[in-house]
């Protein structure tokens, strides 16, 4: 039996200005809806649009009709019993999680609900103990690691049981091993007579278990799949071409460039700290001009931290790291952050000017590249230029971070995590911008956990593993990180 | 014993800053800004430690500000070439335990409470509205995210070649719009997510809680004051 049926014919968040049109389908109980489309292409606005969101709470306009469990989402009043059926996780647990302890966010729904005081604490002690989190129950929540952050935004999603769970984009920021353990609790939750509805454009993470595949573009549905789908190398071609993630990444052949000489020269490191023992040991390996490393390795392992204490931001604890043979604890900072350029995983910490254009001026003129080398870098420059860069897309946003890295003419650049949340198509593009400033001779470290960049991007692959840094076969990188996620295509 | 209710600290916190608003002399701001100062960077230390750095900046700020513009009096020490009188040090004193009584306070509060009790308590006692409630509450939350996003953009400002602290209004500028920019654009999920786990349906009971705890808080009000105005 359908217990979610939704048929939007068109919705819009400002009126004339149309997002969805003829977007419908329906989910059984127990059953698992894929919504899978590139980015910008209305699968968040369809998640807001069929449960109300979109016209209760954000002034937006829709045209149709959702059920969801005998509740009218679309109606005021029926708005209000949304909560009671719906359990939502959204991308990314920062945004989602409002209370400062697990207990408090599990604790919020109930409340909000109008539960008694002893049946919220039963409740609240059933769920954290499904998701292995009561005993952090009063720990703060930025105490705990992505993974635990991810499991508390299920715990306080299914704490009341739920008849429907929608998933927005869950794996963007996760590991391989975080991206199982989500298909590991959607499967639970289907056991338990859930309906799932998913949207994620790396849709092969979920191909597998899904019993509908609903492909939407430009607020539109451009292919259905049914029951016992397979798709064929063709489909899954097209689908790659939309933006859509459907299959497994290439290994393409790498360009280890061992005679172009080594820029960055790192001996037995050990970096970080966590109780009595360094997050990574003895680190070694040699990153030669114009070559592209991908760093992987779970959530937590010392990736980000590793790149820190690569630009002197974090003090090693022991072992020596050069930069075209300069020992960086003996170079002036000024020189050491010209010599090596770090990128953050959220691109808006490296803006300071209000607009595109005066972002280009400034990485201009602080970093001494001609302005109109540095426009050239980025191709929407001339449409864009007087937007703020806040108000751009993130893949833009995470280009114009790269570009601005550029404009330094650094020897090193240290990426972190740059594809996150980036569709196929943007991961495309991104990876022609790498190869260019590649050609040009810049050596680049990507710390991922992104299989698309160890296969189709990067010339070698570090691998962490119980604190050990080593070279790995980039195929069997792949491999195992595809293995891990569960992706079955 | 049981801690004193969020609502109780927060009307204290309230009450010491009106208080250090409404005394003018050092000794009386003394009788505020010593204890408040002393018990709220104790427990709250581990929590708040940016609120000392912004102390200590605002002090240092006092000090330059009052060499300029009350200077006057007789000359108590020498800094190079420069006399300081015991008029600028005076209003440094006046000022800086005016803060450090308002600091004080907020850690107290800050420390003693967390933003699911705050809720509850605005809602339930002060009748605060819900949606009020919620973004005091959530404000709370989000402290350690913003010193998170401090720290990542000092030192994308020193790779750029910026300042890693702020001086100039440009430089202001440039730290608090990314801050912002990230804070926003959380702050509207957070609603939506709020939103879609029944905020709206969320019901207030009024219960007002006044015991043995709450007597002591405001009893430590009243013997502030009257120490104020011991001769």
């Amino acid at each position: 039996m359908a217990g979610v049926r939704f048929e939007i014919g068109e919705a819009c968040y400002t009126p004339g200005r149309r997002i969805l049109r003829g977007v419908s389908s329906s989910i059984d109980e127990g059953g698992l809806l894929l919504v899978a489309g590139p980015s910008g292409s209305g699968k968040t606005t369809l998640l807001l649009a069929f449960t109300g969101v979109l016209s209760n709470l954000l002034g937006g306009v829709i045209e149709g009709s959702s059920e969801i469990y005998g509740v009218n989402p679309l109606d005021p009043s029926g708005f209000k019993s949304v909560p009671r059926v719906v359990g939502a996780v959204l991308q990314d647990p920062d945004r989602q999680l409002a209370m400062p302890t697990p207990w408090d966010e599990a604790s919020f729904l109930l409340e909000n609900l109008g539960y008694r005081d002893e049946e919220v604490g039963k409740a609240v002690e059933g769920a954290l103990r499904r998701f292995g989190l009561l005993d952090k129950a009063h720990f703060h929540v930025e105490d705990l690691s992505s993974g635990e952050k991810r499991r508390l935004t299920f715990a306080s999603a299914i704490v009341h049981e739920p008849k429907l769970l929608i998933l927005d984009e869950p794996t963007a920021s996760l590991d391989p091993w975080g991206i199982r353990e989500v298909k590991r609790l959607v499967e639970e939750a289907r056991k338990g007579g859930s309906s799932v509805i998913v949207v994620e454009h790396k849709a092969r993470h979920f191909i597998g278990e899904a019993d509908r595949l609903m492909v939407i573009d430009r607020g539109t549905v451009k292919d259905e799949y049914g029951p016992g789908m397979a798709l064929r190398d063709e489909e899954l071609e097209r689908l790659a071409l939309m933006g859509i993630d459907a299959r497994r990444p290439e290994v393409r052949e790498p360009q280890r460039r061992p005679d172009s000489g080594a820029v960055l020269e790192v001996d037995s490191l050990d970096v970080g700290q966590i109780e009595d023992r360094p997050l990574i040991k003895e680190a070694s390996f040699e990153v030669n001009r114009g070559e592209v490393i991908a760093l992987v390795g779970p959530n937590g392992s010392g990736k980000t931290t590793l790149l820190k204490t690569l630009i002197g931001a974090v003090k090693p604890l022991s072992g020596s790291i050069r930069v075209r043979g300069s020992d960086i604890l003996r170079m002036k900072r000024s020189k050491l952050l010209r010599a090596i350029f770090y990128i953050p995983q959220q691109p808006d910490h490296l803006f300071v000017a209000s607009t595109l254009e005066g972002e280009v001026k400034e990485a201009s003129r602080k970093g001494g590249l001609g302005f109109a080398e540095a426009a050239g870098m980025i191709p929407w420059y001339q449409e864009l230029r007087s937007q703020s860069p806040y108000r751009l897309s993130f893949g833009q946003r995470m280009w114009l971070s790269i570009a601005i890295g550029g404009c330094y003419r650094p020897d090193v650049m240290l990426l972190d995590e740059p594809t996150a949340g980036l569709d196929y198509r943007l991961f495309c593009t991104l990876r022609g911008f790498v190869e260019r400033l590649r050609e040009k001779g810049l050596s680049i470290l990507i710390a991922t956990h992104d299989s698309r960049v160890v296969g189709e991007l990067s010339d070698g692959a570090l691998m962490i593993e119980d604190g050990r840094l080593r070279w790995e076969d980039r195929g069997r990188v792949v491999e195992t990180l595809e293995h891990v996620a569960g992706v079955l295509i | 014993m049981r801690k004193p209710t969020p609502t109780s600290t927060f009307l204290y916190s309230l009450a010491i800053t009106a208080l250090a608003f409404i005394f003018r002399e050092p000794r009386q701001l003394a009788a505020i800004g010593l204890p408040n100062g002393l018990l709220g960077f104790s427990i709250g230390f581990r929590r708040s430690r940016w609120i000392i750095l912004l102390l200590a900046i605002a002090i240092w700020g006092t000090f330059l500000n009052a060499l300029i513009v009350a200077n006057t009096g007789d000359p108590v020490a020498y800094m190079g070439p420069l006399e300081v009188r015991v008029g600028a040090l005076n209003a440094t004193l006046t000022i800086g335990l005016r803060l450090l009584a308002i600091a004080g306070a907020a850690l107290i509060f800050f420390s003693s409470t967390s933003p699911r009790e705050l809720i509850r308590h605005l809602e339930a006692e002060l009748r605060l509205p819900k949606g009020l409630a919620f973004s005091i509450a959530y404000s709370l939350r989000l402290f350690p995210l913003m010193e998170r996003d401090f720290r990542e953009i000092q030192l994308a400002r020193l790779e750029r070649g910026y300042r890693r602290f702020p001086i100039t209004p440009t430089d202001v500028r440039s730290i608090m719009l990314p801050l912002l920019s990230v804070g926003y654009e959380r702050a509207v999920w957070t609603g939506i997510g709020a939103e879609l786990r029944g905020f709206a349906l969320r019901k207030v009971r009024v219960k007002v809680i006044f015991g043995l705890p709450e007597l002591m808080v405001t009893a430590s009000i009243a013997l502030q004051i009257i120490i104020a105005f011991l001769p």
